[in-house]
């Protein structure tokens, strides 16, 4: 049984008084696809961006690929040449061609030869199909090829982990299939991948696993087609009926699953006037009471 | 005062007003009571402008008040359209439904009559000729007019007499290449120190931050002259060193005001770069300096190419101030030349004419340089 590629256990994350994350455990296998969807707010791409480390966790412990990257003494840039990461915004380096982008980390990271670089390159634009764009600067590429780009990029590095933040919804509609069928294939080969999103059909159909999370906590976990088909939890429900039905809210249940703050009056439209109490907590699928029902804690850890 | 000579004085404002007086027969100028008293009140400054009182009020409101809404001949014929034109839509109207129904909205709602501004009888495209060569007119009678009051004579005989020119002849190439010699100088200096203070700003050890800032404070309050003494006197005799040539000096007192405001710019360059890109190179495995030095620098140089421009252009005209180092003929500058120049008996106002020409010649094609160099940028950026 291999060793899981990821392993986190206990994982909190304040921004000064605000807690984002309130203690996660996740377990992510070698050759899963695991889709993380739940309103925004709730700490997806935090969950993501903990995971390789761009932002540094409060509390809890992460340990990828058998090495526990919240230790202090960890080399930090050697365990990030195993993860890759694709962003909402592409952020491609605009000074630097498309055959640029793909060889600037191996050349001075992985010190790869020009050539092998290039062939390295080459080979993963095939897959994204875009090589006949390599001397293209990104400014001259749509937006889903310049995301298509940015995974090849990621790709040239050899990762045993692809982590992807809303990879598609700074796009056109009509581009989104382009790269949906891009880690599709990714996903088909073997790569163990993290995928925040909210494409709810992808999430169904590639995934694997599916993890709803809820203001800092995951309210629920299970094989894709059984949680996008039939949630167990009333929030899920909630949520994945809004997202693929988005024109039946009715006007008495506006603004009812805004992100909740403390202090916050209800929003509903009929009971604007007064405070009604806070607002209502989503019982959690597996029982776990106190975090759920308590308000958010102002304390720092 | 006679006639001709108030006519002479009167003759610009005469010349932008003309039109301004046949704007004023056109239906809907002058409408407003504000546009009234201001051509009122701009009437009375001018008729005291002669006597020598408001002499200053008076040109202003002039130049504001009658250069816009006047011009010149040309202006009038496109004005003459914009009568012609609202008389024909005068004439057209008449043959219209009374004037209750002006609103247009038919006999129910005939009360509603929208009253319509006097000004809007113009037809706008005829409105726009108008300004139009308002404008033009305004701009060309000006023109004329200080061709006219300039004396052209006297011009010619000081700043172009080639006799004053070959005393200094000699001279302005080897000045030349000497104004060039300290501004790259101090360049130099001022990039590589500018780029060490602005990465301390940008540190994370707060002392280096607060060496910085106190550097940076510190020479961006001085004027660069106090520097320039300082270098060249100060601190041979403070240090008990003696900084071999003028250059050198230079290069080091210009050098250090500059890196001041460089730093400044670089810093805020290298702030501009988009948090993703770093993020992105982190990413990918890159070190923290490997990113600074392959992704952020670069995407910064691009960002802060126009200050850094700036600043070289500054650092050529502030080589003027190397003379105080005291410079022997060898060591000259453009502007110390200019000077000596100046003394000189016949037209000494030609060499200050010849090398201002020469600084031009350094920095239009710097500014044309960079110009270029944008716009390639521009292609990557698209």
């Amino acid at each position: 049984m291999d060793p899981p590629v990821v392993e986190v256990r206990g994982l909190r994350k304040s921004f000064g008084a605000r807690e984002v994350l309130r203690g996660i455990d996740l377990t992510v296998g070698a050759g899963d696809v695991v889709c993380v969807i739940g309103p925004s707010g709730s700490g997806k791409s935090t969950l993501l961006r903990c995971v390789n480390l761009l932002e540094q966790p409060t509390a809890g412990s992460i340990r990828l690929l058998g090495v526990d990257v919240t230790d202090p003494e960890v080399d930090i840039d050697r365990v990030r040449t195993h993860v890759g990461m694709v962003f909402q915004s592409f952020n491609l380096f605009p000074h630097k061609t498309v055959m640029g982008n793909l060889t600037l980390a191996q050349r001075s990271v992985l010190r790869r030869s020009e050539a092998a670089a290039r062939d390295v390159a080459l080979h993963n634009l095939r897959k994204v199909g875009l090589e006949d764009r390599a001397d293209a600067y990104p400014a001259q590429l749509s937006g889903g090829q310049q995301q298509r780009v940015a995974i090849a990029r990621a790709l040239s590095m050899d990762p045993a982990l692809m982590l992807f933040d809303e990879p598609t919804s700074a796009l056109d509609p009509e581009l989104v299939g382009d790269v949906l069928a891009v880690m599709r294939d990714l996903a088909q080969s073997g790569m163990t991948m993290i995928v925040v999103t909210h494409e709810m059909a992808f999430a169904r159909d590639v995934g694997d696993r599916v993890v709803f999370m809820d203001e800092g906590l995951i309210m629920e976990e299970g094989p894709a087609r059984q949680l996008i088909g039939s949630p167990a939890t009333e929030r899920a429900r909630v949520f994945l009926h809004r997202v693929l039905h988005p024109t039946d809210v009715a006007d008495s249940e506006l603004g009812q699953t805004e992100p909740t703050r403390p202090g916050d009056p209800d929003h509903t439209a009929a009971g604007g006037a007064g405070w009604a109490g806070p607002p209502p907590r989503w019982p959690r699928a597996d029982g776990r009471g106190d975090d759920a029902e308590g308000h958010v804690p102002l304390t720092v850890r | 005062m006679t006639v001709g000579r108030l006519a002479l004085i009167y003759s610009p404002w005469i010349a932008v007003s003309f039109a301004a007086l046949v704007l004023a027969f056109l239906p809907g100028a002058f409408a407003s009571r504000r546009e009234r008293s201001f051509a009122a009140g701009a009437a009375v400054v001018l008729l005291a402008y002669p006597f020598g009182v408001l002499n200053a009020p008076a040109w202003f409101v002039a130049t504001v008040y009658f250069i816009p809404a006047g011009g010149a001949v040309a202006s009038t014929a496109l004005a003459w359209r914009g009568i012609s034109g609202s008389l024909r839509a005068r004439a057209a109207q008449s043959d219209h439904a009374p004037d209750a129904d002006r609103s247009g909205l038919g006999g129910a709602a005939s009360h509603l009559v929208i009253p319509r501004a006097r000004s809007r009888t113009l037809r706008p495209s005829d409105r726009l000729a108008a300004v139009r060569g308002a404008q033009y007119g305004a701009l060309i009678a000006v023109v004329v007019v200080l061709a006219l009051m300039v004396n052209w004579e006297k011009i010619s005989r000081q700043l172009f007499t080639l006799e004053a020119l070959g005393v200094a002849a000699p001279r302005i190439f080897p000045d030349f290449l000497n104004t060039l010699k300290y501004t790259f100088g101090a360049f130099g200096v001022s990039l590589s120190l500018g780029l060490v203070l602005a990465l301390m700003k940008l540190s994370g050890a707060a002392g280096y931050r607060a060496l910085a800032t106190a550097y940076i404070e510190f020479f961006r309050g001085l004027p660069a002259l106090i520097v320039v003494f300082a270098v060249a006197y100060g601190i041979p005799l403070a240090l008990e060193i003696k900084i071999p040539t003028v250059a050198l000096k230079a290069a080091i007192a210009l050098g250090c005001v500059s890196a001041a405001y460089m730093a400044e710019s670089i810093r805020a360059g290298i702030q501009a770069v988009p948090k993703g890109q770093i993020e992105a190179a982190r990413s990918l495995g890159m070190s923290h300096s490997a990113t600074l030095r392959l992704v952020v620098i670069p995407q910064a140089f691009r960002i802060v190419l126009p200050p850094v421009t700036n600043e070289i252009i500054l650092l050529t005209k502030d080589t003027s101030l190397v003379y105080v180092m005291g410079l022997t003929v060898y060591e000259y500058e453009l502007s110390k030349l200019a000077r000596e120049t100046l003394s000189e008996p016949h037209g000494g106002l030609t060499a200050l004419f010849a090398i201002s020409a020469c600084y031009l010649v350094i920095t239009l094609p710097l500014g044309f340089l960079v110009r270029r160099m944008e716009k390639g940028f521009g292609k990557a950026q698209a």
